[in-house]
């Protein structure tokens, strides 16, 4: 994260004044502001998976985590398109609406969850469907894994 | 008694529909039982809620309002501040800093149409 900042702020006082910050015992709440996010672009990726065209669209709070975790597009990108090959493979329609993918990353082997909505498929006009991606719940050792099985 | 009768009868749900129906039936204590973190949190009128994606936009107030008057959150990662917060018709997925009062919303579905879980942790 750190490194990733010191390429992004030019202005060393400003990248102590963020250093202090994150190094602080309030760093982890540091990260969630609002004032924090602007240090990260949003992305679109389109992609092209069984002929029909996807458009991911990576927040910037989303494209955070996903520096912090050394999570890279292509982790992201990968896991969405076995989501989607899965679906086919299941008959599963992809339908408008939230998503959360448990999987894990193939170059890192670590378990990765995707939260994605699904916000519009458009087939019959050729347009791309549009899906937002969030980085779920990353590192297991922080996690709290929910069971409702008795 | 009731209780385990009232939880046997959500066996036919998917894990989501069911954390949807006992979240807002089961008391906090009696969720923290069946292994869960559920938590019940309310803010001051200092709360700031952010929408993180232009979609969330329209329900900042809505939660303005539940997180004053206070709501029952499952937390998913303590770590990310990363939690679902249970409405009374709507689940907001969101990243909660309790201690600056702030919620970022990252996402939300209706009670009826919560998230569609696809393992591939199988999968290569």
């Amino acid at each position: 994260m750190l490194a990733y900042l010191k390429n992004r702020i030019a202005d060393r006082e400003q990248l102590s004044i963020i250093e202090d910050e994150l190094r602080s015992e309030d760093g982890t709440d540091f990260l969630r502001e609002p004032e924090f996010l602007p240090y990260f672009s949003a992305s679109n990726v389109e992609l092209v998976v069984d002929n029909a065209s996807w458009q991911l669209r990576i927040i910037a709070y989303t494209n955070m985590r996903m520096i912090q975790r050394g999570i890279s597009q292509e982790i992201v990108v990968d896991i969405f398109k076995r989501f989607v090959e899965f679906c086919r493979e299941n008959h599963e329609i992809i339908i408008v609406g939230a998503y959360t993918i448990f999987s894990k990353s193939a170059t890192q082997n670590k378990p990765l969850t995707l939260r994605i909505d699904v916000d519009a498929i458009s087939d019959d006009e050729g347009k791309a469907h549009t899906v937002t991606v969030f980085v779920g719940s990353g590192n297991t050792e922080e996690t709290v894994f929910i069971t409702l099985e008795q | 008694m009731i209780i385990e009768n009232f939880i046997e009868s959500t066996q036919n749900l998917t894990v989501p529909e069911r954390r949807e129906v006992l979240a807002r039936l089961l008391a906090e204590q009696q969720g923290e039982e069946f292994g869960t973190i559920w938590k019940s949190v309310r803010f001051s009128k200092n709360l700031r809620v952010i929408a993180y994606t232009p979609e969330q936009e329209k329900f900042v107030e809505e939660v303005n309002k539940l997180l004053q008057q206070g709501a029952l959150v499952r937390i998913e990662n303590q770590a990310d501040g990363t939690c679902e917060i249970y409405g009374k018709e709507r689940t907001f997925y969101a990243t909660i800093s309790e201690k600056s009062e702030l919620v970022g919303l990252l996402s939300s579905w209706s009670l009826d149409n919560p998230p569609r879980e696809i393992n591939l942790t199988g999968i290569s």
